[in-house]
This record gives structure tokens, sequence and C-alpha cells, in this order.
């Protein structure tokens, strides 16, 4: 059974590029575009790992992280984010909300994510 | 919550680092001081013309027309700081925003360029992509570097650098760097060595901004040594500290430019003229590492001779 890890990232290039290469290496994936429609296909799809950037329309990483930290059906899928972002005291913020790591996505080629995404789901 | 805000704001100080001014140039802090020697003249006026002059009345006019140009004067003075003070704001805002902005595309080019890389280096009997793939990627890499040394130059200056403060060993750090820069010291066509005292103590450390340290000194070293030579390597304890240094036979620093090395975009004329490449922030940045983790940094250079760069930290007891 192939695992599932839904990206939840409103730039369409990385969504491809990303996917890509986590469909060569055999998983399936999910995609959304934004934190609404994220936290719908968490909740219907149940993936095993969710990557989420924290910044997207209308409703923000953070707020996509509590929502599925708060929800039952959610909570206990693993949440990786993965962002540009690096606002002191945001990493300590993320992983105090639950998720399991915080990496930028500037400083991690492809093929290294990918072994951290791995690393994560074997937990 | 409302009241520890309320009290971060009492502390005008803080408040004044945070967008990179010190506590002289802190537009309340002055305006509280500027009262002070008002009150001060004010008094010291009255006292003063008492001694002089019998009318009140007039006693108290010389205090307020003395007020009143204190006042003025005190009000210029800090209306310009405050100006000062926004114009450092917006910058640093400014340099954050533009930084972030272009991570978004620069994260495409990267990933985008990885599967590009990947997908050429498995096509049989390698590709000719591959060697221009391999300079787009170097390029993506370059900018990103220099993004990542203006958020982290920006960050230092408004106090918002927090260091990790792990065990670690430098000796690692530095031995992973040198494999690392094997190739581009080959193509400078300068070749480097890496002594080490046996079982150096680890220190207490940001390993990721000591990588950054390593990583630019070593970097300095090899570019600025003209295409000839061994850059030397040494890690040794002094004392309770663990000292690291770098020497080479490169360009070296006129003597009158030294005092400006640490300074923020300063690079020398001559390491101008012999590479154009360098944002002159790396060893600002160093500095604020080195120092943020109770080390010591400095340097010897001779022109036209060669420079040996050292930091010290503490050993981890």
């Amino acid at each position: 059974m192939k695992k599932k890890i839904l990206y939840i990232e409103d730039e369409p290039a990385l969504q491809r590029a990303l996917s890509a290469m986590l469909v060569r290496e055999g998983f399936e994936t999910l995609q959304a575009l934004d934190g609404e429609t994220g936290i719908r296909i968490a909740k219907e799809k149940k993936p095993d790992i969710v990557l989420l950037d924290l910044v997207l329309p209308r409703m923000n990483g953070f707020a996509v992280l509590q929502a599925l930290k708060g929800d039952p059906e959610t909570k206990d899928i693993p949440v990786l984010v993965l962002t540009n972002l690096e606002g002191v005291g945001d990493i300590e913020k993320v992983v105090e909300m639950g998720a399991v790591s915080y990496l930028v996505k500037t400083n991690y080629p492809l093929s290294e994510l990918i072994e951290q995404i791995k690393r994560y789901l074997n937990q | 919550m409302i009241a520890k805000k309320f009290l971060e704001k009492l502390n005008v100080i803080s408040e004044c680092k945070k967008v990179g001014l010190g506590a002289w140039e802190c537009p309340p802090l002055l305006f509280v001081l500027m009262g002070l020697i008002n009150v001060l003249a004010m008094s010291g006026s009255y006292l003063i013309s008492s001694h002089y002059i019998d009318d009140s009345a007039v006693e108290i006019g010389i205090a307020a027309v003395v007020s009143i140009v204190i006042l003025v004067i005190g009000n210029f003075i800090i209306h310009g700081f405050n100006k000062m003070a926004e114009a450092n704001q917006l910058k640093s805002e400014f340099i954050s925003i533009v930084s972030h902005q272009l991570r978004s595309p620069l994260s495409i080019f990267k990933w985008t360029m990885d599967i590009l890389l990947k997908e050429a280096k498995e096509k049989k009997g390698g590709s000719p992509d591959e060697t221009y793939l391999n300079i787009l990627s170097e390029n993506t890499e370059r900018m990103i570097q220099l993004v990542n040394l203006l958020l982290e130059a920006n960050r230092i200056e408004s106090g918002r650098m927090v260091l990790a403060r792990v065990p670690l060993s430098l000796q690692k750090i530095t031995n992973d760097m040198v494999q690392s820069v094997t190739w581009y010291a080959k193509a400078y066509n300068v070749d480097i060595a890496f002594e080490s005292v046996e079982n150096p103590p680890e220190i207490i450390g940001d390993a990721d901004r000591l990588r950054m340290v390593v990583q630019n000194l070593i970097d300095n070293a090899i570019r600025y040594s003209r295409g000839k030579g061994t850059v030397h390597v040494k890690l040794s304890v002094d004392g309770k500290f663990l000292r690291w240094e770098i020497h080479d036979n490169g360009v070296g620093i006129p003597k009158e430019q030294q005092k400006f090395i640490f300074q923020k975009f300063y690079r020398s004329d001559n390491a101008v003229r012999h590479q154009t490449q360098g944002s002159g922030l790396g060893l600002y940045i160093a500095k604020s590492v080195v120092e943020g983790l109770g080390g010591h940094i400095g340097f010897d250079s001779e022109l036209d001779q060669g420079s040996t760069f050292w930091f010290t930290l503490p050993a981890r007891s």
C-alpha cells in the first residue's frame, strides 16, 4: 500500500516539483493550493503525513496546523512545516502546536527533503 | 499578556534595539533626557538669575526663555532621530520582505533543477545538458546564499539573531567543510590542509551558524589566494578556549582598511579588484556569531603577503 502524502502549498510550481519527485519515490501525492482545501482533503483521505506551507491565501499555515491538530480525525497525522519564513520563535511555535519539524525550503535539496519525509513517515 | 506588552513598550531601549538603534540614538530615551535637561536648565537659570536680579518676574522670564530654547532645539534633535529610526525600521522590513519574496522563486529554481539534474544523470552515457544544469544550479545556490546572508545580517542588526547552544565538535564541522570545498579549491588552483590537535574539546554553539562562519573564512582564504599556494586551517587549544585559524598567502588587506573589515558590506579595495563577487557580509556575520557565543575573532594581514584569520570559542568544560 502506497503511503499518502498531502502537500498544502499555494505555489503550483513547487507542488509540481515535489510531487513529481515523491511519485518517483513510490508515494501517492495529494495536493491542495490553500488551507481550507488542505483540511478537507486531510479529513477525507487521511494522508500519512501533511507537508504544510505557512504563507497561504485566506487561512495561513498556523491556522491550518491548529485546525488539523484540533480535530480528532486529523490530530494524529504528522505535519511537517515547509516554509521560506524564518521568523524568530516560529520553529518553537509550530513544534509547540504539534508539527514534527520545520524546514526552510530554499535550504533543502529535494533529495534531502525526501529523506526527511521518509524519516518522519517511519516514526 | 496586555500588561506584558505594555511593560515591553515601556522598556524604550530594548524597543530601539529591535530596530537597530543604540541607546543614544533612541528617540523616546532622548525625549526623557531632554525633559530632565530642561528641568535642570530651568532651575539652574532661575537660581542664577535670582542671585543677580531682584525682580522675580524677570527671573521667571529668563527661566522660561531658556526652557523654550532648549525645548525647541531638543524637539529638532528628537525629530531627526525619529526620522532615522523610522528609516532604519523601513530598511529592515524592506530587506526582510524582498528576501522572503526572492526565496519563493529560488525554491522553485532549486527543486526544478534538482529534478532535471537527476534526470540528466540517469541518462545513459551522461547528458550534455548536465554541465549547463550544474552551472544553473550552482548559481541558484549562490543567490540563495546571498539572500540567507542578507536575512542573517538583518537579524543581527535588529537584535533578533537567536543562537542555538548545543555541544558540538568544531573539528568535525571544519573537517566536513574542508572536504566539501576541495573541488572548489582545485578550481582556484589552491590546496587546502587541515591540522588539528588530537581529541579537541567540544564547544557549545550553533552548528548551522558556525558552519556559515567556517565556510566563509575558508571561502575567503581560497578566493583571495590568487590561484596559488596552500591554505592552512588549524585547530588548537588555547587555555580555556578552542582556537580556529586559517592562513593564506593571498592578497592581504591594506593596513589603513583593516579597521573596517568587520563592518557590514565593507570590502577592501584589493578584495574588490581580485574578486568582483562578494557581499561584504560574511565577516560581519562571523564576528556577531563568534562574539555571541562568548569568543573572540581577529586577524593579522600583510598586503600582498597573506592573511591569518582566527577565532576562539570557550571549550566545553
